[in-house]
């Protein structure tokens, strides 16, 4: 890698992600890089509510759908963002286990860095091992950022 | 995300007096009423309802995980309760359920939500656990095992 050409974010329509999608456009601004967003429905979620009764069916097709339609939301929010400082956006959704989806497409698409949201307060041992973001982080041999810092990331957003 | 999140201890009620679903129901949601954790009660039982009209949510084993959508909460809103004697929630294993979960999201909140639910199936796979919660003699010790819970 020569340079960085391709950055990828991982758009949750959590506060954490929103920073990570200013400080992703920011970064792709000042690397002219491409910029994409990527929304992953938590499909291994739904079968575990499925298979133990908490859902039944029908209400697993309708949330994975009310997941589909935030999905297109907060990518379309997303893209807004970045077209307010003249960045194109490309956007995709993908369904499965969110950190391992991520991981998966940037690689195959020859992303060179991930950016994601500042990971969770860790509470407990149980956190580390269920949140996406931290097994993300962990998992993954392409570098990833974390966007933390609210101010100097919305102050490096509405410079541009 | 931790249910200790969403959890008020005030929330959490070790003495469910009603024997029957609709009955439950309405205590845990006065519960979140009187705690300002809900806008309108009607509204919330009759979405409840409305999901437990599809299929009841008592899931086997002692626990009923009665869940809705409901413009009547901001945010993701859980409540806790216990029966000793047992309510008839029409569960799919035909036992009475003594352990209650109750929570609520707004609607567009799907993945949260989601991922709540994930949580509570996470939380009462441990053998032992849905005992403890069962004898729990107040609202802290219940908030004592679910911590116990996270940290093991």
């Amino acid at each position: 890698m020569n340079k960085i050409e391709k950055i990828l974010v991982g758009i949750t329509g959590s506060e954490h992600s929103y920073y990570a999608s200013l400080y992703a456009i920011y970064l792709a601004s000042l690397l002219k890089a491409e910029l994409i967003g990527i929304f992953v429905i938590n499909e291994k979620s739904l079968d575990e509510l499925l298979k133990a009764n908490i859902f039944i069916t029908e209400e697993k097709a309708g949330y994975e759908q009310d997941m589909e339609n935030d999905a297109l939301s907060y990518l379309t929010q997303f893209e807004s963002t970045a077209m307010k400082k003249n960045i194109p956006v490309v956007k995709f959704i993908r369904k499965g286990v969110v950190h391992r989806e991520i991981i998966n497409f940037a690689e195959e698409n020859h992303v060179d860095l991930v950016v994601i949201g500042e990971l969770n307060k860790i509470i407990s041992l149980k956190d580390i091992a269920y949140d996406e973001m931290e097994r993300l982080l962990r998992e993954s041999k392409i570098p990833v950022v974390v966007a933390n810092n609210r101010e100097m990331i919305t102050m490096l957003y509405q410079n541009l | 995300m931790s249910l200790l999140e969403i959890l008020d201890k005030n929330c959490i009620k070790t003495d469910i007096q009603s024997l029957d679903k609709l009955g439950s129901i309405q205590e845990l949601t006065e519960l979140l009423f009187k705690n300002k954790k809900i806008s309108d009660k009607s509204q919330v039982i009759n979405d409840v309802l409305k999901r437990e009209a599809k299929g009841s949510t008592g899931i086997g084993k002692g626990i009923g995980v009665p869940h809705a959508k409901t413009a009547a909460v901001s945010k993701l809103t859980l409540a806790i309760g216990v029966s000793r004697e047992g309510v008839d929630f029409t569960s799919i294993d035909g036992k009475y359920v003594h352990i209650l979960f109750l929570l609520l999201a707004p609607p567009h909140s799907a993945g949260p939500h989601v991922e709540a639910l994930s949580e509570i199936a996470r939380l009462i796979t441990p053998p032992g656990i849905k005992e403890k919660i069962k004898n729990a003699s107040s609202s802290e010790e219940i908030i004592t095992i679910i911590t116990e819970y996270y940290n093991s």
